[in-house]
């Protein structure tokens, strides 16, 4: 049974990359390509067709595929998505001065216990939202690393977010009040969270400005490997 | 030897420095790292706050694989030998890019 928030495709039918595009346009769904090959030129390519890749140092051998499974030495992890954790609800890029609207993550392989999708649609949390608290979301400038700017936006007639609270509180320091306002931002997105488990060969694609997205906690033997491409829609 | 290293600063800009290393190149890429960070008292890992929980990152190095700006590789296998890495650095040194920045959350 296939969520009503999601819109499914399969790559042996066919894509329409236009039809890809428009809804990732309107950002209301998740879409996922069910079949979709695991390898990271051709993941790339299609890609390309809808958006511009964004080229990160720790990308593969300099594509825009990087990947996200668990990379531990010692006791520290490469990052945090390298790591078996539970990945609060958050956008990516949150502190770039122009955090890129379209993600994909291509699951390779997932794990056996845990390690589910999940993700919160902003239009949702705004239709819950009060006025004064989408008020104060507006106002506030919070600090994103190097960047400064407000959770919450309102752009062309449209509402985006910028969030990583694991960003937001390692990389600042925060007051007490802040922290607790956070604690409840935190806990109200959780209210709307939905998830997912995603199979071998799911590909799926959402705005990053316009969804939050984490993932459950797994065990760390588990050879879990998702390949992520964050892109500027075209 | 000299090597030179890059490092985000407090206000996000990449600075440069030229350090003396006692080392000699025929030692791992492994070991200069481990040296550069004793030498300039910057640890080997950063500490991120998740679910209140303070979670250990290793920071990332990268080094210089040509004269262009952004010409940064990774270094795929840590025991290589310092004298196989290419030298794209300021005067001929090896340049290295310790990433410690906000990429190492997400």
């Amino acid at each position: 049974m296939v969520p009503d928030w999601v819109i499914e495709y399969d790559y042996h039918q066919g894509l329409d990359a236009k039809e890809i595009s428009f809804h990732l346009e309107k950002g209301i769904n998740i879409l996922r390509i069910k079949n979709f090959p695991c390898e990271d030129l051709n993941y790339e390519k299609f890609i390309q067709v809808i958006g511009t890749p964004v080229h990160e140092l720790r990308n593969n051998n300099g594509t825009g595929v990087f990947d996200v499974k668990v990379n531990k030495k010692a006791e520290a992890f490469k990052s945090l998505a390298n790591s078996n954790l539970s990945l609060p609800l958050h956008t990516d890029c949150s502190d770039f001065e122009k955090i890129p609207d379209g993600l994909g993550l291509l699951c390779v392989n997932n794990s056996e216990q845990g390690g589910e999708s999940t993700f919160a649609f902003l239009k949702t949390i705004l239709q819950e939202m009060n006025p004064l608290q989408l008020e104060g979301l507006l106002d506030k400038k919070w600090h994103f690393r190097h960047q400064q700017g407000s959770i919450i936006t309102y752009e062309k007639g449209e509402y985006k977010i910028r969030f990583d609270r694991v960003l937001m509180q390692s990389f600042s320091n925060l007051k007490n009040h802040e922290i607790d306002h956070l604690d409840a931002l935190g806990e109200l997105f959780e209210k709307y969270k939905v998830n997912m488990k995603l199979e071998p060969g799911d590909l799926i694609l959402f705005r990053n400005d316009l969804t939050l997205h984490g993932r459950e906690k797994f065990p760390q033997g588990e050879k879990r490997l998702f390949k992520r491409i964050r892109f500027h829609l075209k | 030897m000299q090597i030179e290293y890059w490092l985000e600063d407090e206000s996000g800009k990449m600075v440069s420095q030229v350090v003396d290393i006692e080392i000699e190149e025929q030692a791992s890429i492994k070991e200069l790292i481990e040296k550069l960070h004793e030498k300039i008292g910057v640890s080997m890992y950063t500490e991120l706050i998740v679910d209140k929980e303070n979670i250990k990152i290793y920071l990332s190095h990268y080094v210089k694989v040509s004269p262009d700006e952004h010409g940064w590789g990774g270094i795929d296998d840590s025991s290589r030998m310092i004298k196989d890495f290419p030298k794209f650095g300021t005067n001929g040194l090896l340049s290295i890019y310790i990433e410690n920045g906000p990429g190492l959350g997400n």
